[in-house]
């Protein structure tokens, strides 16, 4: 039943009259007057509110965050957002497009002036990193958009003092992608922004294309993104981040700093971050360089994937841990004249390798337990096989028990190749 | 009467939609702050409680056919308790449509449009959701079933390529606390399947009544199928103590998505925009509910004028909050009503033979 007569008119035969509201546009024959309007609607209806044209966007593509030494800067002139005694400085690097366009960038060598360069660092001093942004706006004329940004570097000074707080912006703020990465600068993170890189044309990008070659080398910890960092600070854990170190003409990726507490405790030099790697599951691949079971020459084990287990086991009140150690690799420089396809050769090479994978674990262990740390998961997987004891020694574990733990490697290493020489 | 007639798969997918709808982006977290880790124990037995509650309304449904809620609360419960009961339902369904409202526009203006006005995205949404319901619930079905097949795969392939960097050993230890955090968080656990409450209306509304029971039955374990994959997800990834902490967890849980090579970056755009067809439908049905049921306790013939005079109510409730801790106290008083009024119909439900209702 319909309650005015407009609908007997729209009804189609053999329709429900509940959907008549679809017909009006098929109508009688003749565009009525609402589809009419519905069609003036497109022109009025298809803007954005919120658009930003991309040429008034400024791309962030890096940030550099430092506790900042009292400096002439422009701001601290006049100083805005500060309320405590904190103090800031906050690096932005912004790609300058057009500059990118002029073909090979940086090609003209040599550090001294970034005139040339197609990016461009920004830096400001606040006590809050939200006011710091904001003052570049007195600065920058663009609206920065940090949704493209690819890597935090965080100035050890700052690591040391704490730098969670600093971080709060970038992961309440839901423009900031969740993969960019966080790296621990030796010293200032200007110095590390400010390198002009020879392949790559954006500082920013060398910086990130670095941490993909996690796939060759073990001397980084290839995880480094700020899920990883909120989530161990929330949870209290102990965590490890890439260290980054300047040059006058590159940068190095390598080594890492270890958090405790949410603060900076120390670092983990190269091989020790190697055997970070395997005892937290991060390898990825690299090389492992062994003594010749059977001379004194050297060869090369390359890692093609591996995986690690932590085997937590508590027996009368002592912890032991087994981290078996699964890795296939190939048979990678062999710098002596036995046969490498010998089977018994290619046994003593793996066993070899093993220890050397145990040497690298244990030498990681024992600088974590030197720094109280427990940044490779032990205790997770201690909570996770014995919750009941792990409830009565989670207050003390850290500092403790942490530190005494022993821990065996059971290394399962598998050379499949030999390349194409014996 | 003039009523239109839906099939039970659409009864299906209207109820995993609405459910999903209105509760999906922040269910993990909620979960995650009573229950831990263990929070998907909790969802498991939530499922259950709303599966007794399915049961209850099919039940109670079967002594009344061709009738709803609002016409058959006097019969069963006495005419004054009746009208009262009447009177929450309604009431519990404006808010339920206000809060979808509200939940939407603030995750569209947080997400996507910084400087709309809130009150834009929201009148813009409430109008064509007006505009659709106007039109019956055989619209809104027909738009579940046409936004279902949508959806889905867009979820499967997020949630597929996060199984590569999800964690489940983050699940681990098992209910180390015993029975109590799992407990706490039925609650919750519950009130996600909140959207099996347009039974109550749209059982009479079937072509076959009878299979009324195994419809909504499966729209909940559609729904208990993406939370558990989603939750137990969102714990691999962020382990359960940085969960409490996120406010829109799953769309952190697609920010923490990392396609090989980069091929997209921001998905959380197009998970949005999904969801946009979802959460635009959770609001539409609840909406529907309450014009329809105004219209039958008034005695109208057409609910479609009810539509414009519910309309403003649900804008009001829906801007009132002043802030967001007051948008999360709405959906905390909106779960806290789902179980009392769930509990009243599965007691009664159950107290059937024993105390028969009334011919009406």
């Amino acid at each position: 039943m319909e309650v005015s007569g407009r609908g007997n008119r729209l009804k189609t035969p053999g329709r429900k009259s509940g959907s008549s509201g679809f017909y009006l546009l098929a109508g009688a024959g003749k565009p009525s007057l609402v589809a009419c309007l519905a069609a003036l609607l497109l022109f009025l209806a298809s803007g954005c509110w919120d658009r930003v044209e991309i040429e008034d966007r400024a791309f962030v593509l890096a940030s550099g965050l430092d506790w900042a030494a009292p400096s002439p800067a422009r701001e601290s002139l006049e100083p805005a957002g500060y309320v405590g005694d904190r103090q800031y400085r906050l690096t932005i690097q912004v790609v300058e497009p057009a500059k990118m366009i002029g073909g090979q960038a940086g090609g003209g060598g040599g550090g001294g002036t970034t005139q040339e360069a197609p990016f461009w660092n920004v830096s400001t001093i606040s006590g809050s990193i939200f006011a710091a942004i904001r003052n570049l706006a007195t600065r920058v004329e663009r609206v920065p958009d940090f949704s493209h940004m690819a890597v935090i570097v965080v100035g050890e000074e700052l690591a040391r003092r704490g730098m969670g707080d600093a971080l709060d912006v970038f992961t309440r703020d839901n423009e900031v992608r969740r993969h960019a990465s966080i790296y621990v600068a030796k010293g200032e993170t200007t110095d590390v922004l400010k390198v002009k890189p020879k392949l790559a044309s954006v500082n920013a990008s060398y910086l990130h294309e670095l941490f993909t070659n996690s796939f060759k080398t073990s001397r980084f910890p290839p995880r480094a993104d700020m899920d990883y960092v909120e989530s161990s600070m929330v949870t209290g854990r102990s965590f490890v981040l890439p260290r980054v170190v300047a040059g006058k003409q590159d940068v190095k990726l390598a080594g890492g700093a270890v958090f405790k507490g949410g603060r900076m405790v120390g670092w983990l030099g190269e091989t020790e971050v190697a055997g970070y790697n395997w005892l937290a599951n991060l390898v990825k691949g690299g090389e492992l360089v062994v003594p010749c079971p059977w001379g004194s020459a050297v060869e090369v084990y390359e890692i093609n994937t591996a995986k690690t287990r932590l085997l937590p086991l508590v027996e009368d009140g002592q912890v032991t841990f087994i981290l078996v150690v699964k890795t296939e690799g190939t048979f990678a420089e062999h710098q002596d004249a036995h046969d490498a396809l010998s089977p018994q050769y290619l046994r003593d090479f793996e066993a070899a390798t093993g220890a050397a994978v145990n040497e690298h674990v244990q030498a990681a262990l024992r600088r974590l337990q030197g720094l109280r740390a427990d940044a490779t998961g032990l205790g997770q997987a201690l909570e996770r096989r014995y919750p009941g004891y792990w409830s009565q020694v989670k207050e003390r574990w850290e500092d403790e028990i942490f530190p005494t733990v022993e821990l065996r490697v059971e290394p399962h290493i598998y050379v499949r190749r030999v390349g194409t020489q014996r | 009467m003039v009523q239109d007639r839906i099939a039970s798969i659409q009864l299906t997918l209207l109820v995993a939609m609405t459910a999903i709808g209105t509760h999906y982006l922040a269910m993990p977290g909620f979960v995650a702050r009573a229950a831990g880790r263990d929070g998907w124990l909790s969802l498991l037995a939530g499922a259950a409680v709303a599966g007794l509650g399915v049961w209850a309304v099919a039940s109670i449904s079967r002594r009344f056919p061709d009738k709803t809620v609002v016409q058959y609360n006097p019969a069963l419960f006495g005419r004054i308790p009746g009208v009262f009961l009447n009177i929450w339902l309604l009431a519990h369904f404006t808010l339920a449509a206000a809060f979808g409202l509200r939940f939407f526009g603030d995750v569209l203006k947080l997400f996507l449009f910084d400087r709309t006005p809130l009150e834009v995205i929201m009148i813009a949404m409430l109008l064509t959701a007006a505009y659709a319901v106007r039109h019956g619930v055989n619209v809104l079905a027909r738009l579940a079933e046409v936004f279902f097949p949508v959806v889905i795969p867009f979820w499967g392939i997020t949630m597929f390529f996060l199984q590569m960097q999800v964690d489940y050993a983050n699940l681990l230890p098992v209910m180390d606390q015993g029975l109590k955090p799992v407990a706490r968080g039925i609650f919750p656990g519950y009130m996600v399947f909140q959207g099996y409450g347009l039974m109550l209306f749209i059982t009479p509304l079937l072509q076959d009544s009878s299979q009324a029971m195994r419809a909504a039955l499966g729209g909940i374990a559609i729904t208990l199928f993406i939370y558990l994959v989603t939750f137990t997800g969102a714990v691999g990834i962020f382990g359960a103590q940085h969960l409490t902490l996120l406010i829109y967890p799953v769309v952190d849980l697609v920010r923490a998505l990392t396609l090989p090579e980069m091929i997209i970056e921001r998905q959380e755009i197009l998970l949005l925009s999904v969801w946009i067809l979802v959460s635009f439908l959770a609001l539409a049905v609840a909406f529907y509910l309450v014009s329809f049921g105004a219209s039958q306790v008034l005695g109208l013939k057409e609910f479609s004028p009810m539509v414009y005079l519910v309309l403003p109510l649900v804008y009001l409730a829906a801007i009132l909050p002043p802030n967001a801790a007051q948008v999360i106290a709405l959906s905390r008083m909106l779960g806290g009503s789902f179980v009392l009024l769930s509990a009243i119909y599965i007691l009664r439900a159950g107290l059937l033979g024993l105390w028969p209702a009334r011919r009406a």
